[in-house]
């Protein structure tokens, strides 16, 4: 795991492991971020748990959604990228930070400073997909209108622009519970360079009440919950 | 026009033509652009950076201060829109509650907000706080019965009271869901359904959309209330001010040339109108209203002058300075024969500033029985 302090006696973390090495690390249903970091020359995904100050590597930690998260597909062919049909029961974390019952997951990336990468910009894609249902990412303008950013849809939007130095929040849709297995990569050209430099990691949604098999990392993705601390330095607001 | 509240920033001025700064005018801060979050601060007793009770501070990451995030009190901010990105050219009416149809909106979205605009959202971290923070000032109120799911999480609410706007525009304050569903939360209208009110968690980060009908300056008026140990603490009434599509002249005169930067404009004791930059006595409001240069020390042929009139049985004593034709001044001249007892002899605000010369005699001439005359110079800005 890159750029990521633990704070943790080792007896005691001797002591706990057999006990939690079965799962990762639920996120909490506060705000979370899913990270962009760039450190020593790389760009990094990872997971940022905002009220707590924590990082996580993707692999470490888990989003759940609850099954009463949910909203109906409204009709029109521009909610067509969600893969639900028209009525059908759509399972979202939502954009809007509704209730602390339910994760409110954005996508940051206020650790890296204007005039890093050109244009202060990055690409962040949909790679591969696995999980029971179609998932997509979206934001509501203000009218109401969806403007997709990401779907699993054939011949859906797989990547999109994001500026640097920020965060935003989206709609994280899925269209059936079940533990989904999400790749995304990040990529971006330094200031200065030529060839860009890229990132791609693996993240697990667990849509219900499913819990995500174990992973080879699940033993220190228990660790984790027992104690850890990030050092990563963020801009406050 | 936001409000009729004008605060003066006089000059007496005499033989010497000596300026003296006798009232306060609340500096401006103008945020145009990145995150900032309207961030509901408690403090059960006063300490030297604030007052006690609620307060609400633009919580944003500052030039001026090196990057570092700051938390300056609405009192003194003013959130700039301008048309570029944030003008919907014939946006108006598709929301019943924004806007004639076909005609211009002017908007703050919820998410992506073009660059050019300020993102404004609300969090729950108190002062100096961030979300993230180990405490937050909300900590020490009830949870809100209201806030599905929250009976456990300390909350406070927001409470629209009014918003000042453009003859005839329309505020409103609202969320879009994941469906696109509109969930209005604030308006102006009247009859409006809007519930007018929001709680707002401990360490909470919420952002809505703002929606404007018409350009102009728009205060909003909002209420922060909330419980701590079973009673309900004193609420206080905040103003958050926007300015759409527009800048006061004065601003705009700040900005051009090289008077200022964007960060000496955000420096009270540098770009505020009470500071003196040059030291030459005049503060920036009056070297602006004089048309003066305000990092210039100099004696300009603004400079406000006394002169005498020819009349009978004696002369007349008269101030004479330079105006400007900005409506958002009042100038007044006040005449005094002792420095005790003053009385109004001239005032000029609105359609009434022209730009040029001005000369303004006393009431009455001198005599042998009244031989002195002083003169100060009353100057105000419609905020």
């Amino acid at each position: 795991m890159k750029n990521i302090h633990h704070i943790l006696g080792g007896a005691t973390a001797l002591a706990f492991v057999p006990a939690l090495a079965f799962a990762q690390v639920q996120l909490p249903a506060d705000h979370v971020d899913l990270g962009i970091g760039y450190e020593a020359g790389a760009l990094e995904l990872h997971w940022h748990v905002e009220d707590l100050g924590l990082e996580y590597a993707p692999d470490e930690a888990y989003a759940f959604i609850p099954l009463s998260s949910t909203f109906t597909r409204p009709g029109g062919v521009a909610w067509d990228f969600t893969g639900a049909l028209d009525g059908e029961t759509l399972f979202v974390a939502p954009g809007t930070d509704q209730t602390p019952t339910v994760l409110f997951l954005g996508l940051g990336s206020e650790e890296i400073t204007d005039g890093t990468f050109q244009g202060d910009s990055l690409i962040f894609s949909l790679g591969g997909v696995t999980g029971p249902g179609v998932f997509s990412l979206w934001q509501t303008n203000g009218f109401g209108a969806p403007a997709a950013a990401l779907s699993s849809v054939s011949g859906g939007p797989t990547s999109f622009s994001l500026t640097t130095g920020g965060h935003d929040h989206y709609e994280w849709g899925f269209t059936a519970p079940g533990v989904y297995e999400l790749t995304f990569t990040v990529t971006g050209t330094l200031v200065g360079e030529t060839l860009p430099i890229a990132d791609t990691a693996t993240y697990t949604f667990a849509v219900g009440t499913a819990i995500p098999e174990p992973s080879s990392f699940a033993a220190l993705a228990g660790l984790a919950t027992l104690a850890l601390a990030a050092t990563r330095r963020r801009r406050a607001v | 026009m936001i409000t009729p509240r004008v605060t003066f920033l006089r000059s007496v001025t005499r033989a010497a033509l000596a300026l003296a700064l006798a009232a306060s005018l609340s500096a401006q801060l103008y945020l145009e652009s990145g995150h900032i979050d309207l961030n509901v601060a408690y403090a059960g007793a006063a300490t030297p950076e604030r007052a006690a009770g609620f307060g609400l501070y633009a919580h944003h990451v500052s030039a001026l201060a090196g990057g570092a995030t700051v938390d300056e009190p609405t009192d003194h901010t003013v959130f700039h829109l301008p048309d570029t990105g944030g003008r919907h050219p014939t946006a108006g009416g598709i929301l019943p509650f924004l806007g004639q149809s076909g005609q211009p909106i002017w908007l703050i979205p919820q998410n992506s907000p073009p660059a050019t605009v300020p993102w404004v959202g609300f969090g729950g971290y108190g002062l100096a706080g961030a979300e993230g923070s180990p405490a937050s000032a909300v900590d020490a109120f009830a949870p809100l019965p209201e806030l599905t799911g929250s009976t456990n999480v300390p909350a406070v609410r927001v409470r629209y009271l009014s918003a000042l706007t453009p003859a005839g525009a329309d505020f409103a304050l609202w969320q879009t869901g994941s469906g696109g569903a509109i969930n209005l939360v604030f308006s102006n209208r009247p009859a409006t359904t809007a519930p007018q009110v929001f709680g707002l968690r401990r360490n909470q980060h919420i952002h809505f959309n703002w929606g404007f009908s018409q350009p102009g300056y728009y205060r909003v008026r909002l209420r922060l209330e909330g419980m701590i140990g079973g009673s309900p603490v004193p609420p206080r009434d905040v103003a958050v001010d926007f300015a759409v599509s527009v800048l006061p002249l004065y601003e705009q005169w700040r900005r051009s040339g090289d008077r200022f930067t964007a960060a000496e404009r955000a420096a009270r004791g540098i770009g505020g109108p009470q500071a003196d930059p040059d030291a030459d006595g005049r503060p920036n409001l009056l070297e602006y209203a004089l048309g003066t240069a305000p990092r210039q020390s100099d004696t300009s042929p603004g400079t406000p002058a006394l002169t005498l009139v020819a009349t009978t049985p004696g002369p007349t004593p008269a101030l004479t300075f330079a105006r400007i034709a900005d409506p958002l001044l009042v100038y007044r001249v006040e005449s005094s024969p002792d420095l005790a007892a003053w009385t109004e002899v001239w005032t000029s605000n609105g359609a009434q500033n022209l730009a040029g010369p001005v000369s303004v005699p006393a009431a009455a001439p001198l005599s042998t029985a009244n031989p002195r005359r002083f003169f100060r110079l009353g100057l105000g800005h419609i905020e």
